[in-house]
């Protein structure tokens, strides 16, 4: 199986939010059976973008926002996409899962300590835009 | 003059406030996403259930005072665990550092709530 298409099936079990019975392999494609029993395959291109979203979406929303997050959303977004790429070297070892909500804990809490140190008063938003961004791709990752 | 500091020490008081507010309203709710990893970790290596269970309390009720406290006794078992599942060959050493990483910016976050606790 393509090393893509086995980091997509994992990260996707790790991400979902939408209920699913199971993943599984067939031939050197990925498929996720829902609880509605419905079937959906996943896309390995899919994964790739998953890590430029983390860090997109956040520059986005800076620019949106302007002086509330400056130059720390593009901190952040360097930073989710820095540990994405370490997540990628780590496929297939063992307690990938357990990496891959570790990095996600990483981004969120960093965006945490970025806006902090500024002291605005929108950070919440800022965590609820990394926990929707990560929910949005894990959506992509099986739609 | 004295109305001037009196003024000077409602805005410093206010303006200190804010930044308790931020610490406590933005670093807790982040460390709170990471929580129920951390909290098998250090559980696994040690920690006892009701240090986690006030830990985890403090975290919900915005008590930076016991979550600053009672930080390093949960990142030490939590630390522990890593190492024993290293050894174990439960995770690899990559894996393992993208734990680390997340112990070391709690422990980061808890840098900064100490700075001015509420």
């Amino acid at each position: 199986m393509p090393i893509t298409q086995c980091l997509a099936m994992k990260v996707a079990r790790c991400f979902s939010t939408t209920p699913y019975k199971e993943i599984r392999m067939a031939k050197d494609k990925v498929f996720i059976d829902l609880e509605d029993n419905g079937t959906v395959e996943v896309s390995p291109q899919l994964v790739d973008l998953t890590a430029h979203m983390v860090s997109r979406q956040l520059v986005a929303f800076a620019e949106q926002t302007g002086r509330s997050l400056g130059n720390d959303a593009k901190v952040i977004g360097a930073y989710a996409a820095q540990r994405a790429a370490v997540l990628a070297t780590l496929v297939d070892q063992p307690g990938f899962e357990d990496a891959v909500l570790a990095e996600r804990d990483n981004v969120v809490i960093k965006a945490g300590i970025a806006a902090t140190k500024r002291g605005d008063a929108i950070d919440q938003r800022l965590i609820g835009i990394i926990q929707g961004t990560l929910r949005t791709a894990a959506v992509m990752l099986i739609a | 003059m004295k109305r001037c500091f009196a003024l000077l020490a409602i805005v410093l008081v206010v303006a200190g406030c804010f930044g308790t507010r931020s610490r406590t309203d933005v670093l807790l709710p982040a460390i709170e996403v990471a929580w129920p990893q951390v909290r098998v970790e250090a559980i696994r290596g040690g920690l006892p259930e009701v240090t986690a269970d006030n830990f985890g309390a403090a975290l919900q009720d915005g008590d930076a005072t016991t979550v600053t406290v009672t930080w390093p006794a949960v990142q030490s078992a939590a630390e522990a665990d890593i190492r024993d599942r290293i050894d174990a060959g439960l995770v690899s050493a990559g894996v393992a550092s993208s734990l680390y990483e997340r112990l070391k910016n709690i422990d980061e976050a808890v840098e900064l709530l100490k700075q001015r606790p509420p």
